[in-house]
């Protein structure tokens, strides 16, 4: 009798828990495999090209510290870091009150209110492009609409887009129209506040003022604090509307050139890679410093059983 | 009994985890040049091959591959849209630097010579010397844009160039020679005045708005003065010279006292083109226009506009000068059908490509025409070829039965681009992409009066000549 062979390795698993971990690799493999070729690669390769001479042709040429260094010295770096300040510190805000404002009429109980809550929404589900197109028309000096209607009231509306003094005031009209969805993160929110907690304010005396100050504001404070440090994230990232409203070009006269566009016309139009590598590294580094400073200071006003220290 | 056995929920995931991590990598797979078709015609004596052909798209270029095989039967073109080639080429100059790019593409002139210093396209001389093609069939300036340290990097294929329209009614009702468009940049500014119309504040008519509208840039009219670009050896800017800054100062002057606000001249022009009424020209809200051959076009779908084509106005110690732009193809880095590649370059700069290009314009004027319901006889002004040959068989095929302002126009043209032509190519030498920007940045600093006309041009020498040395240092490096 011949002696029995061993056993052939098996290439699944054989346990319950094995084949388990095995479909859930095979599950997150196409996410992990995108996320690791195309964000995590290029986070990387950006952080080395950051200190390198690159124009995508010729091979790249180590350089140390020449590109921040010349960062400092660049009179438009630091026109689209003001103008991208400009607008976080007043669309991120003006985004953020007109939301809520939107979120507590919506949280009433009236007829229609679906409609009503699909209609603010809509706006912010347009494609940048699409709304920057529909923007441009609205914008229009000689016959667009929002003239249109300050001229109902005797203002002579100005030239918006082609002007330096009113073309970042116009960027942040259309980034708080679409604020449709900081929205609906605020009416999640309101619905989810206990109504004893008003019926006892009522019961105590409180006006309706007193309700939003001592109910409202408190148990929504997380919820502002997310939009606030999310708003202020992806305002610093704000690129799509600005290329189409100004063509690319961040005019007129540099005034709407924010930071991405900046980055942008280094990397794809002027090809200084490792010079547009260099800014995304600095606006990464204001970006942590600012969420940082955000979890450092919200202890003060935020309402949480977490703990955000 | 038959029994279908059920899919169960763990073999489903098994297989959505497979199918989904082989469609990734499917997609990852590094696309290659079409390889050719196993059977070939028995009556071919080569084989047949399709060549990737990065370009512009729409109806017109859609269809004129498709007369390829009649002067080559071996050769198919899968056309693709190239994308934006005038900031920055981002498409073509990626895929190539990947080693993905096409067999031809088209790209602009005016940043051929960046290009062509970096290696992103082939050396073509040899292949030009062996072929039956002449380099006196070119024009001369467009040639020599597509030449870098004396090897030839493509084809030139279209270009254009630009000069003064003026409205004669406009001349008539102001008390001017309707046959006589200014000369001197003196005249214009005196002829602008009296055409000026306003209703108070409010604008009617501009006479003329240099730089806003049209197709004029900066360049036209720093040329316009003899104003020097850049050095012969390409590696001096040179937009800090007295004439440029002079050259702004005109216009800055100009638009203080003819035309006023720059923002709102800017919306003006916007609003008008907004409204649907076209370009302020066509619209008669300006009675002079320096813009491109091209415009003639626009004209003959306008048949209420009495106009004519002069020559830019120059200045005291100036020049006679257009500003001549357009499009080459190239052939690509690591294309596998260099010698069908060529063929194809051949075909579309040559005869046949330009008769078949007319022929799918001059369908897409007629649909314009139909669509916009114009009166009269379909008439067609066609494009402008670099090869001399397909220049004169359109001009034999298309330019007798135009009227005498297209026939003069036509005629100014040809003068143009054989005897006082200022190409962009060759002006704007290794750092172009930020030559143009600056430019533009400077001219309009100026007339915002965000900077003065020195401060304007001093800044973009700074920043070009910058660009440039950077430029010049990897070239000499690598």
């Amino acid at each position: 009798m011949a002696a029995a062979s061993p056993p052939a390795p098996r290439a699944w698993p054989r346990s319950l828990r094995g084949r388990e971990a095995l479909s859930f690799y095979l599950f997150i493999a196409p996410w992990t495999l995108g996320f690791l070729l195309f964000i995590l690669g290029p986070i990387v390769a950006s952080l080395v090209l950051g200190f390198a001479q690159y124009d995508v042709i010729l091979p790249a040429k180590w350089i140390g510290l020449a590109n921040f260094r010349e960062l400092l010295q660049d009179p438009l770096f630091w026109t689209s870091l003001g103008n991208t300040v400009y607008v976080v510190c007043l669309a991120v805000p003006l985004g953020m009150a007109i939301a809520f404002g939107i979120a507590l009429l919506l949280n009433q109980k009236v007829s229609g209110m679906a409609a009503y809550r699909t209609g603010y929404f809509i706006p912010s589900i347009v494609p940048a492009v699409a709304s920057a197109a529909l923007w441009l028309y609205l914008l229009q000096p000689q016959w667009g609409l929002v003239n249109g209607l300050l001229d109902l009231v005797g203002i002579e509306g100005p030239a918006w887009l082609a002007s330096t003094r009113w073309s970042k005031p116009s960027i942040i009209m259309l980034m708080v129209w679409a604020s449709g969805g900081t929205m609906i993160i605020y009416l999640a929110g309101l619905q989810d506040i206990p109504e004893s907690l008003y019926e006892a304010a009522a019961i105590d005396g409180a006006s309706r003022l007193r309700k939003l100050w001592h109910v409202t504001l408190p148990l929504m404070s997380p919820t502002i604090f997310f939009t606030l440090v999310m708003g202020i994230i992806g305002t610093f990232q704000v690129f799509s509307v600005v290329f189409v409203l100004t063509d690319g070009m961040g005019g007129p006269l540099n005034s709407t050139l924010v930071y991405l566009v900046y980055v942008y016309r280094n990397a794809f139009v002027f090809f200084r890679m490792g010079y547009a590598s260099a800014m995304s590294l600095i606006l990464f580094l204001i970006i942590l410093a600012l969420t940082l400073l955000n979890f450092r200071f919200a202890g003060r006003w935020v309402h949480a059983e977490a703990d955000l220290s | 009994m038959n029994r279908q056995r059920a899919l169960s929920r763990r073999q489903f995931l098994h297989a959505s985890g497979l199918a989904a991590v082989g469609l990734a990598a499917a997609a990852c797979v590094a696309p290659t040049a079409t390889a050719p078709a196993p059977e070939a015609d028995a009556g071919m004596t080569r084989e047949p091959v399709t060549l990737n052909h990065w370009g512009f798209s729409g109806p017109t270029w859609e269809t004129i591959w498709d007369a390829l095989p009649d002067t080559y039967p071996h050769l198919t073109v899968n056309p693709t849209e190239i994308g934006d080639i005038v900031f920055g080429d981002q498409k073509f100059t990626t895929a190539v630097a990947a080693g993905t790019g096409p067999d031809t593409a088209m790209q602009n002139r005016h940043t051929f010579l960046q290009f062509a210093a970096k290696g992103l396209y082939q050396d073509i001389t040899a292949r030009f010397d062996a072929s039956t093609l002449s380099r006196d069939d070119y024009t001369p300036v467009q040639l020599d844009e597509t030449v870098w340290e004396g090897k030839l990097y493509g084809l030139p294929w279209g270009t254009d160039v630009r000069y003064l329209y003026w409205n004669k009614e406009h001349f008539a009702e102001a008390g001017l020679d309707p046959e006589a468009p200014p000369t001197t940049w003196a005249e214009l500014e005196a002829y602008t005045e009296q055409l000026n119309v306003r209703d108070g504040d409010d604008v009617e008519r501009y006479g003329f708005v240099p730089y806003l509208y049209g197709n004029s840039w900066m360049w036209l009219w720093g040329f316009l003065a003899d104003a020097p670009a850049i050095s012969d050896d390409k590696r001096t800017i040179l937009c800090d010279d007295q004439k440029w800054i002079d050259t702004l100062t005109w216009m800055m002057n100009f638009y203080d006292n003819y035309v006023g606000d720059f923002e709102m001249a800017n919306a003006f022009s916007q609003s008008i083109q907004s409204s649907g009424l076209g370009l302020p020209f066509i619209a008669q809200r300006t009675s002079m226009s320096a813009t491109g051959n091209w415009f003639v076009g626009d004209l003959l779908r306008s048949p209420g506009i009495d106009w004519g084509a002069a020559p830019m106005p120059i200045p005291p110690g100036g020049v006679k000068s257009t500003w001549s732009c357009g499009f080459s193809i190239v052939m690509a880095p690591g294309s596998e059908y260099p010698e069908e590649a060529f063929e194809v370059m051949q075909w579309l700069t040559g005869i046949p490509g330009w008769d078949a290009l007319a022929a799918a314009d001059l369908a897409e004027t007629r649909r314009t025409w139909e669509r916009e319901q114009i009166e009269g006889d379909l008439r067609f002004w066609p494009r402008l070829a670099c090869y001399l040959p397909a220049l004169e068989s359109m001009e034999r095929e298309y330019i007798p039965q135009l009227g005498a302002a297209e026939q003069q126009a036509w005629a100014l043209t040809l003068d143009a681009l054989q005897n006082w032509t200022h190409g962009c190519g060759s002006e704007m030498g290794v750092a172009a992409l930020q030559y143009w920007v600056e430019m533009d940045n400077a001219a309009r600093n100026a007339l915002s009066h965000a900077m003065t006309p020195e401060e304007a041009m001093l800044n973009c020498k700074t920043l070009v000549q910058k660009a440039t040395d950077q430029a010049w240092e990897a070239i000499d490096n690598a």
